[in-house]
């Protein structure tokens, strides 16, 4: 099911009147049996499949806390990342994975027939599986007991706001808050449904509205874009996933936040980040903070964190060495490697590795910088840097991420333009408006929320104008950009 | 509480901003002051704007005896009138007449900003459909300016046949890679084949009933990106004087397009009029002149070296046979219209292409059902 639908809308107050409703025992088969519907209305056959990873890793979980000696309990952890580490790999990489043997043959020069292979990914499974792995490993790393009543945990797992494209979330996080409901509080209620209102204006107003211009930029052919083009082409793509995805982690947290579930927020206006490490910390928080404890702080030999907040930057900070520079890079392949199995991915993980070891390298230059030059300069910087990255992204080949940047890259293509002049305006105004809400969000409204009635009127006003537009541009035109991954 | 509250007041503004006299949006290019009108003749079509209602029309020329066949293919030129009264007739139709008094045949299909892209789309699309011996391309700068092939133009990449012949140029090779851009104008693509498709249309569709808000919707979205075009004219003090500068890039698409389709219809024995639009000059135009002279002269070249017949007919409606359109920013004042005419000028349009037509052999008549 997905959020930007008449659908999901009635669903929703079915699950939040039953949940508030319900006695414990109900109230968690609700969650369980609810989310198992919000999967199925996409595809009903695999909802098995999430149910058989859910399983697994509820069953490896208990086996590790029953085992004291080292030797089952890692048999078991294995058992469990081998069973959602295949399923992810059969479903996401098998194509990718046989199409480059067949590439690497016919290097050597091997005519190997041709192969088709056409899988379909099931929705969610990289999210998913990602939580489930944190579930087991946490388990086995002892920092949490594991759920012996097995709907809780499912729910927890399955949790239909976050099931399919996150937040990425932690045992311990959830399953306490699925566990004992808090009571019923009207700040919950208000506090979600802004949420949901602000999370499907981003969706179904801005990002839908830039997917048609973006898909039209990224279809014409390189040579007939210039180089303010591909700098606008990558600045609007860069709008338009940031609007895409946040917009569906406010649904989610608003969602959840309806039950009186509070989820962790997974963006905090990274456009405005000052440095690559910070972009990090500001941009799907849950899967850095996830790929923070798992893969790269264990990749470097450092401490690890048990928390899906803070992202990858301040921790990737404490350890140190060479280690650490090739811990990064395997790190960022891997991160881009999951957000789809194409080599365009792993280029624009690699290009945020490189950029993240340059910001390192330029330490002792950058401080003897003026503060000024450091903020505003870093931002810049960073900004263009993060929005270059996504052409990799969004492109359908490496040779074509490779075509756009070569535009970049000729000095003849800044005098040749291939985009009408709005999209050049629609892109400043983009910036501008994400600029004026970050400085608004942090100076203006902490001011004109201590006069309550200016305050009232203002966000009235403004809910009044989003969710107008809500209800005009409410269609399921198109899937969420995440849901591919 | 705030989010119910504006939920309230959401509910108000809508019918209270849109609410208003309908736009009939398939019209957006054609504002107050300028008619489609699209020409019938027994009740059949001869004259359509929508590739499913190409199908009537084509049917019914397919019925007429015609020694020649001739499609017209063109922009909004070939369907408006400026100040138009009933009863007057289009250039498609006073064409059509003196066509059919010679046994040929015409068959027009014109679409708002139609660029040179879409135009080689629909006219394979056509001609697996219609065979036709002549085809009339009229050339129009503006359109230069567009790129892709719009979600109107959907079927023609579902079409068989059309896809075989669009598979031949690199163009059409092209088309075909990026026809994800033509899909998707269905409000339901993101649940496609889900579970979810079906309840999603009941409960739309319920509601569509129900409430007036919901039945807004189109309409609403429509005049609310009309309304920022207007705001950017405004900001930006657009009219329709305003020199509109090339861009490369499209343009270069845009004859690419021109001679693959050139070349295509060359190959299957159809002979090809192109002509560069008629074009108000009482006033300066909207363009560089110079990137407009460009224009002209890449256009006879396209012709030349597909063995086209090429005709410059930007003089041909004198002006005082131009009318007047609606406010570029919403305002009450007309503007000139430099892109549609009066009925008089379709007539001198027409007559100018018959002689054409003669002059080059184009209608000799030998009878064929």
């Amino acid at each position: 099911m997905i959020f930007n639908s008449l659908t999901y809308l009635v669903f929703l107050c079915v699950a939040v009147v039953l949940y508030r409703t319900l006695g414990r025992r109900m109230r968690l088969w609700m969650v369980f049996l609810s989310s198992c519907v919000f999967y199925g209305f996409w595809r009903w056959e695999f909802l098995p499949i999430v149910l058989f990873s859910t399983a697994t890793d509820y069953i490896a979980a208990l086996q590790i806390a029953r085992h004291a000696n080292r030797r089952p309990r890692v048999v078991w952890l294995c058992t469990s990342l081998a069973v959602n580490l295949g399923l992810l790999f059969y479903f996401k990489y098998t194509a990718f994975f046989v199409e480059n043997v067949w590439s690497g043959l016919a290097l050597l020069g091997i005519d190997a027939p041709p192969f088709i292979l056409k899988i379909t990914l099931p929705l969610g499974i990289s999210f998913y599986t990602f939580q489930t792995i944190s579930y087991t490993v946490d388990v086995y790393r002892r920092i949490i007991p594991p759920e012996k009543d097995f709907v809780l945990y499912a729910g927890y797992v399955m949790f239909f706001p976050q099931l399919v494209a996150g937040p990425i979330l932690r045992a311990k996080e959830v399953i306490g808050q699925l566990s004992r409901r808090g009571p019923f509080e009207l700040t919950d209620l208000g506090a979600g449904l802004r949420r949901i209102v602000y999370g499907l204006f981003l969706k179904v107003f801005l990002a839908d509205t830039l997917a048609g211009i973006v898909d039209n930029g990224f279809g014409m052919p390189a040579a007939s874009l210039g180089a303010w083009d591909v700098w606008t082409l990558a600045f609007l793509f860069g709008f338009q996933i940031y609007f895409d995805f946040s917009a569906y982690s406010h649904i989610a947290i608003g969602s959840a936040r309806l039950m009186g579930i509070r989820l962790i927020e997974n963006f905090n206006f990274p456009y405005m980040a000052c440095s690559p490490r910070e972009f990090w910390q500001r941009w799907h928080i849950s899967l850095s903070s996830w790929i923070r404890d798992y893969l790269y702080l264990p990749l470097c030999g450092a401490t690890v964190e048990d928390r899906s907040a803070g992202g990858l930057g301040k921790a990737a900070g404490t350890a140190k060495g060479v280690r650490t520079t090739y811990a990064l890079f395997a790190t960022w392949a891997i991160m881009g490697l999951w957000h789809g199995a194409n080599w365009t991915f792993v280029l624009w993980g690699l290009q945020h590795a490189a950029i993240i070891v340059v910001y390192r390298a330029g330490a002792p230059v950058r401080e003897r910088l003026p503060q000024v030059v450091r903020v505003y300069g870093g931002w810049a910087v960073t900004l263009g840097f993060a929005m270059l990255a996504w052409i990799a992204f969004r492109t359908q080949s490496v040779s074509d991420a490779g075509a756009l940047y070569g535009r970049l890259l000729d000095p003849q293509a800044y005098l040749w333009r291939g985009l009408k002049e709005q999209t050049y305006l629609l892109t400043a105004l983009m910036l501008g408006a994400t600029v004026l809400c970050a400085v608004a969000q942090q100076y203006a409204l902490p001011v004109i929320r201590r006069r309550r009635f200016l305050w009232a009127t203002v966000e009235t006003a403004g809910l009044a104008a989003i969710t107008a537009l809500v209800i005009i541009f409410l269609r399921p035109i198109n899937q969420f950009i995440y849901f591919q991954f | 509480m705030p989010p119910v509250a504006a939920f309230a007041l959401a509910c108000l503004l809508i019918p209270l901003l849109f609410g208003g006299k309908a736009i009939e949006f398939r019209d957006a290019a054609l504002p107050e002051g300028t008619s489609s009108v699209f020409a019938s003749v027994d009740g059949i079509p001869i004259h359509v704007q929508m590739l499913d209602e190409a199908e009537q029309g084509i049917a019914g020329a397919m019925q007429r005896i015609a020694g020649k066949r001739i499609l017209w293919l063109g922009n909004s030129q070939l369907h408006a009138v400026n100040q138009y009264v009933e009863g007057q007739e289009t250039a498609a139709l006073v064409l059509h007449h003196r066509l059919r008094a010679q046994d040929a045949d015409l068959f027009t299909f014109s679409y708002p900003n139609i660029n040179l892209q879409e135009c080689y789309a629909v006219f394979e699309y056509l001609r697996t459909r219609l065979p036709m011996d002549v085809l009339i391309l009229p050339v129009v700068y503006d359109d230069t300016r567009e790129d892709g092939v719009g979600g109107d133009f959907a079927a023609i990449f579902a079409d068989g046949p059309t896809v075989s012949h669009l598979e031949r140029t690199r163009m059409g090779r092209a088309m075909l890679v990026n026809r994800v851009n033509s899909e998707g104008m269905d409000a339901f693509a993101g649940i496609r084949r889900t579970t979810q498709e079906r309840v999603e249309k009941h409960l739309d569709s319920w509601l569509a009933h129900h409430s007036r808000i919901w039945e807004l919707r189109p309409q609403a979205r429509g005049k609310l990106f009309l309304y920022l075009h207007y705001l950017r004219n405004f900001v930006f003090r657009i009219t329709a004087q305003t020199k509109r500068p090339m861009i490369p890039g499209r343009y270069a698409l845009n004859m690419e397009a021109l001679h693959a389709c050139l070349s295509v219809a060359a190959e299957a024995k159809i002979k090809t009029l192109v002509y560069i639009v008629p074009l108000r000059r009482d006033v300066a135009i909207p363009y560089v002149q110079s990137e407009y002279d460009a224009f002209k002269k890449d256009i006879a070249n396209a012709a030349q070296n597909h063995g086209a017949i090429f005709a410059d007919m930007e003089d041909v409606v004198p002006a005082e046979f131009w009318g007047q359109k609606e406010s570029t920013t919403g305002g009450k004042n007309m503007e000139l219209d430099f892109m549609h005419f009066k009925a008089e000028g379709h007539r001198l349009l027409a007559e100018q292409l018959w002689d054409i037509l003669q002059r080059e052999n184009l209608v000799e008549t030998t009878l064929t059902q």
